[in-house]
């Protein structure tokens, strides 16, 4: 499984397959997107769309079912692995960003 | 119900003045009800409102998704009126959030667009150079002849002209996109 070349993932990408641990339909993903992200990453509908196409055809997400109209996604193996790489990443980058913004305030005082 | 059509010839690759020229339309309360070939647009009148139109393009392979369909009015937009793969969306409510939302999306569907103009151009070069070309070899009507070539020729040129709009459009949105 080669992980490294979907990394770094897009915030919105890396909600995006977070919101999909469980299987969920676009509206869905998209409220649990904002939500999850305090507000500050908003997708919209066809941003979403283009997304999932995009998303399947890398195999980072699959089709779980249908109904009522609403194709639900889930997120493969592949794709959760990518996840846990990327929040690697992001855990390293909060060590480092809080290991010098703490020693400014240090600093400072 | 009183119905209202209107001519607009603004090139479809010029979707934000249409998407402009639909809500100032729907300010004075005539909302889109029919889009159809030729840039007639039919509209219903009604009580003025302030509405946000926006325009889709579906991918020529795959057409109409009810999946596409659905999400759109989950997020709280209507389909005023569709014209081919052409969608004419719209909302009432303010807060509504933008359809794309990102620029790396908005350039999908300008490339959605410029795919769309190519397979609609292509396959009539042939053909009308063909059928000018019959024209003038028969003599039969010189006039005709003499006006339909350079016709077609514009035509043909005002398509290529669209293609290349649209790849500058796509080249300036891509050089935006975030890191």
């Amino acid at each position: 499984m080669d992980v490294q070349r979907f990394l770094p993932l897009s915030e919105a990408s890396y909600y995006v397959l977070l919101a999909l641990d469980a299987p969920a339909h676009g509206y869905a993903v998209m409220q649990q997107v904002e939500t999850a992200s305090g507000g500050q990453v908003r997708i919209g509908p066809g941003t979403l769309y283009g997304a999932f196409a995009t998303l399947e055809k890398q195999g980072l997400i699959e089709k779980a079912g249908e109904e009522e109209r609403r194709k639900y996604y889930r997120m493969t193996a592949l794709g959760r692995a990518v996840v846990a790489a990327q929040l690697g990443r992001l855990e390293t980058m909060v060590v480092h960003g809080r290991a010098v913004v703490a020693h400014d305030k240090g600093e400072a005082a | 119900m009183s119905v209202v059509r209107k001519w607009n010839l603004t090139a479809l690759w010029n979707d934000d003045r249409i998407e402009r020229w639909l809500e100032d339309m729907a300010r004075q309360g005539l909302h889109l009800e029919k889009v159809s070939w030729g840039g007639l647009f039919t509209f219903r009148r009604g009580a003025p409102k302030r509405a946000t139109y926006r325009i889709d393009i579906a991918d020529y392979r795959k057409g109409l998704d009810i999946d596409y369909l659905q999400l759109m009015t989950d997020a709280g937009w209507r389909m005023a009126a569709q014209w081919s793969t052409w969608y004419f969306w719209r909302n009432d409510a303010p807060g509504t959030p933008e359809i794309f939302t990102d620029a790396a999306s908005r350039a999908q569907k300008y490339r959605r667009m410029a795919t769309l103009l190519l397979l609609c151009t292509l396959p009539q070069v042939p053909f009308m150079l063909n059928s000018a070309f019959q024209l003038y070899r028969s003599h039969e009507f010189p006039g005709l002849a003499q006006a339909l070539l350079p016709l077609a020729t514009a035509v043909i040129l005002f398509n290529v002209y669209g293609y290349v709009r649209l790849r500058v459009k796509l080249r300036t949105l891509e050089r935006t996109q975030a890191m």
